[in-house]
C-alpha cells in the first residue's frame, strides 16, 4: 500500500492533466523520472 | 430506376470478379454460422457448422467462409476482430436469385501479394490499413499480408490502450524492415517512420523543469504520463511521476 501526500485526496487516474517536475533524465535507458506537483484537470471524474 | 442501375453495376462487378478474379471491397458487417455438407476422403458425408463473415457489397450479401479469410485462427473470436473493417475479396460463386455470393479473401490477398511484393524493397515506406484494434496490438493489412503490430512496433512511449490511438480503417505509414517474396516474409514498423523523441530529449526537457502532462496509466505509487513541451514540441515522451511514498 502507498501513502498519499496530505494534499492529494485521490491518486491521478488515466486522462487526468497534471503538472510534473522532471527530476532525472536518462536518455540511454529512455527514462525520465519526475514527481507530481499538481492535478490541473480531473477527466476521470468528469467521464 | 437509379437503384436498379446500381444493382446492375454491382452484379456486373460480381460477375467480373468471378470470371476474371477482380478484387472487390466491402464492409464486414456480421458473423454467421452456415451448415455445410463435407465429403471426407473415404467418401463419407458429414455436416459441419462453419463460421462465416458476411460482407455487404452494395446491398449484396457476400459470405466469406472462415477457411477463405486467410487468418491464423478460424474461431469466432478471431473473425470478430474483422467486423467493421473494409475487406478485400474475390468472388467464388454467386446467385443472383437469392442476392448472395460466396467469396475468398485469401485469394484476393494472394493476388495482391503477387503484384505488390516485387515492387518494394527493404527501407521503403508504404501505407498499411488498420483492420483490427485491440488494447495491446493492432492488425494491419499491408501488401496482401495481415500483420500484428505490437505497442513496441507502433509507439516510443507507454501506451495503456491502443484503442485510444488507433481506429479500424486508419491508414498508417510503415517502414519495410524485411521483405522476401520467395519466403513470403514481410516485417514492418510504424514507430520507425516517426522521429525518436528520446533522441533530442535534453534539448526539449531539462532537469528541474515543470511540464504539463497527461496521465496514461498508474501503478501503486507512480503514474505514467506523457508530456508535451509547449515551445519545443518534439513528440510525446512517457515519464514516470511519483505521487506517493511506498510504505514498507
Amino acid at each position: 500500500m502507498a501513502t498519499l501526500p496530505v494534499w492529494l485526496d485521490m491518486p491521478p487516474l488515466p486522462n487526468d492533466t497534471i503538472v510534473v517536475r522532471i527530476k532525472k533524465i536518462i536518455p540511454e535507458k529512455r527514462k525520465i523520472y519526475s514527481s507530481l506537483l499538481k492535478i490541473v484537470r480531473r477527466e476521470s471524474i468528469n467521464e | 430506376m437509379i437503384e436498379e442501375l446500381e444493382k446492375q453495376i454491382a452484379w456486373q462487378n460480381i460477375n467480373t470478379s468471378e470470371d476474371k478474379n477482380k478484387i472487390l471491397t466491402g464492409k464486414a458487417v456480421a458473423i454467421e454460422s452456415e451448415k455445410v455438407k463435407l465429403t471426407n476422403s473415404d467418401g463419407k458425408v458429414k455436416e459441419e457448422n462453419i463460421n462465416c463473415i458476411v460482407v455487404n457489397f452494395k446491398n449484396i450479401k457476400v459470405i466469406i467462409p472462415g477457411k477463405e479469410l486467410g487468418i491464423e485462427k478460424e474461431d469466432k473470436k478471431s473473425i470478430r476482430n474483422l467486423i467493421g473493417s473494409e475487406i478485400k475479396f474475390i468472388i467464388l460463386e454467386s446467385d443472383k436469385l437469392t442476392n448472395t455470393a460466396v467469396a475468398s479473401r485469401k485469394k484476393a490477398m494472394d493476388k495482391i501479394k503477387n503484384i505488390q511484393l516485387r515492387k518494394y524493397e527493404k527501407g521503403d515506406i508504404v501505407y498499411a490499413k488498420v483492420i483490427s484494434v485491440l488494447s495491446k496490438y493492432v492488425i494491419v493489412e499491408c501488401l496482401g499480408f495481415d500483420i500484428k503490430l505490437k505497442i513496441t512496433d507502433l509507439e516510443y512511449g507507454y501506451v495503456a490502450n491502443l484503442a485510444n490511438l488507433y481506429q479500424v480503417g486508419d491508414k498508417i505509414k510503415v517502414l519495410i524492415k524485411d521483405i522476401d517474396e520467395e519466403k513470403n516474409i514481410l516485417k514492418i514498423s510504424h514507430k520507425e517512420t516517426k522521429e525518436d523523441p528520446y533522441k533530442n530529449i535534453r534539448k526539449n526537457y531539462i532537469e528541474g523543469g515543470e511540464y504539463l502532462a497527461k496521465v496514461t496509466g498508474f501503478s501503486d505509487n507512480r503514474c505514467f504520463c506523457f508530456t508535451k513541451s509547449r515551445n519545443r514540441y518534439n513528440g510525446n515522451i512517457t515519464c514516470m511521476a511519483r505521487y506517493a511514498t511506498a510504505s514498507k
